[in-house]
């Protein structure tokens, strides 16, 4: 169950790509509110106030907005980053009713060191995120799934799983993580890598003996 | 080395390289990832020797995933050739890459061997980059 998280935004009436630039220089990003019941809001976020939101992990939050005496619920959306500085360029807020089911991607917290990794395998993640569906007031923070009991060539699907509160949307069928054998090339690479590291070695004492002759 | 195995023509223009990678800019398959910072060719020779480098480290703990591929064949005259008499041969493969391009990913590895793997493979390319975590909200 997860707690709603403050956010303070300002309804925005500038559009465009050279206002929004401006904005972004105040350090406040373009963000928008939707809802199925509502018109689209358009708003101004103030970015230090985001992260430390972000920071919380929580995905359900209040937004406060400075018209409005009551906080709206929301979830986090999509946001927009900026290739390459990382910076966040915008945020869609999805509104929702706490007793209303929505879908979610939540991410999956690995719980426990596999016995397939002593043994010398490796652990190959393919899904770090399940999309799944509950009610807006129950999205859980992370799912655990517990991976201490897999060995050499084992996997964990969706369907092996169940979780409370929540219906998994992914696919049964979807594998979450596997461990692999040690791969021959690997081995044989190393092999080669040893070999060639001995060969140098030996070329290297070679030439020291012959300076010493001489 | 990467190369194509068969393309359409075997000359290309050189085109321009402006802009930033909207595409292939995010960790999607890996925990973490090398960023390029700058726009350039990297030649399928630089990839395989960055690969090299990240494959020493992790390949006991880890796996790795190359994010870009030499589409791009660059032709070079002879040497001593006078100019003219068409276009010279394809000499190597090219990968175009724009800043905010994902050029490796690796997963399973420790945050300071991933660092240190993505440390000796820059060292191998032209360009500046940086190392980046997969998103946990919004990627």
């Amino acid at each position: 169950m997860t707690e709603a998280v403050k956010l303070n935004v300002t309804r925005r009436e500038e559009r465009g790509k050279e206002k929004m630039k401006k904005l972004r220089s105040t350090g406040n990003i373009p963000a928008i509110f939707y809802m199925h019941t509502e018109k689209p809001i358009p708003l101004s976020v103030n970015l230090r106030e985001l992260h430390k939101v972000l920071k919380t992990g929580e995905r359900l939050i209040d937004i406060y907005m400075d018209d409005l005496k009551r906080p709206k619920k929301a979830i986090f959306k999509e946001i927009q980053y900026h290739p390459v500085t990382d910076e966040i360029l915008h945020i869609d807020f999805q509104g929702v009713d706490l007793q209303e089911e929505v879908e979610i991607e939540v991410r999956i917290n690995f719980k426990g060191a596999p016995i397939g990794l002593k043994e010398g395998g490796l652990l190959d993640t393919h899904l770090y995120e399940l999309l799944v569906k509950c009610k807006a007031g129950e999205i859980p923070h992370e799912l655990y799934v517990d991976i201490s009991n897999l060995h050499i060539n084992e996997s964990l699907r969706v369907g092996d799983l169940v979780f409370e509160g929540v219906e998994v949307v992914t696919p049964a069928d979807s594998l979450i993580v596997s461990i692999a054998p040690p791969t021959k090339v690997s081995l044989e690479e190393e092999k080669a890598e040893l070999e060639g590291e001995g060969l140098e070695g030996e070329e290297q004492e070679g030439k020291e003996e012959e300076s010493k002759e001489e | 080395m990467l190369m194509p195995r068969k393309v359409k023509y075997r000359r290309q223009h050189r085109g321009r390289r402006t802009g930033i990678s909207f595409r292939g800019s995010e960790v999607n398959f890996g925990d973490y990832g090398l960023k390029a910072l700058e726009a350039s060719w990297i030649t399928s020779r630089q990839i395989e020797a960055a690969r090299v480098a990240i494959s020493r480290v992790v390949r006991k703990h880890g796996k790795m995933w190359i994010r870009i591929f030499p589409h791009k064949p660059v032709s070079k005259k002879p040497l001593e050739t006078r100019m003219g008499k068409g276009k010279g041969g394809p000499e190597f493969w090219v990968a175009v890459v724009k800043p905010g391009r994902i050029l490796f990913e690796v997963e399973g590895v420790s945050e300071e061997m991933a660092k240190e793997a993505f440390r000796l493979a820059s060292n191998k390319l032209p360009i500046k980059t940086k190392m980046v975590a997969r998103r946990e909200i919004g990627g």
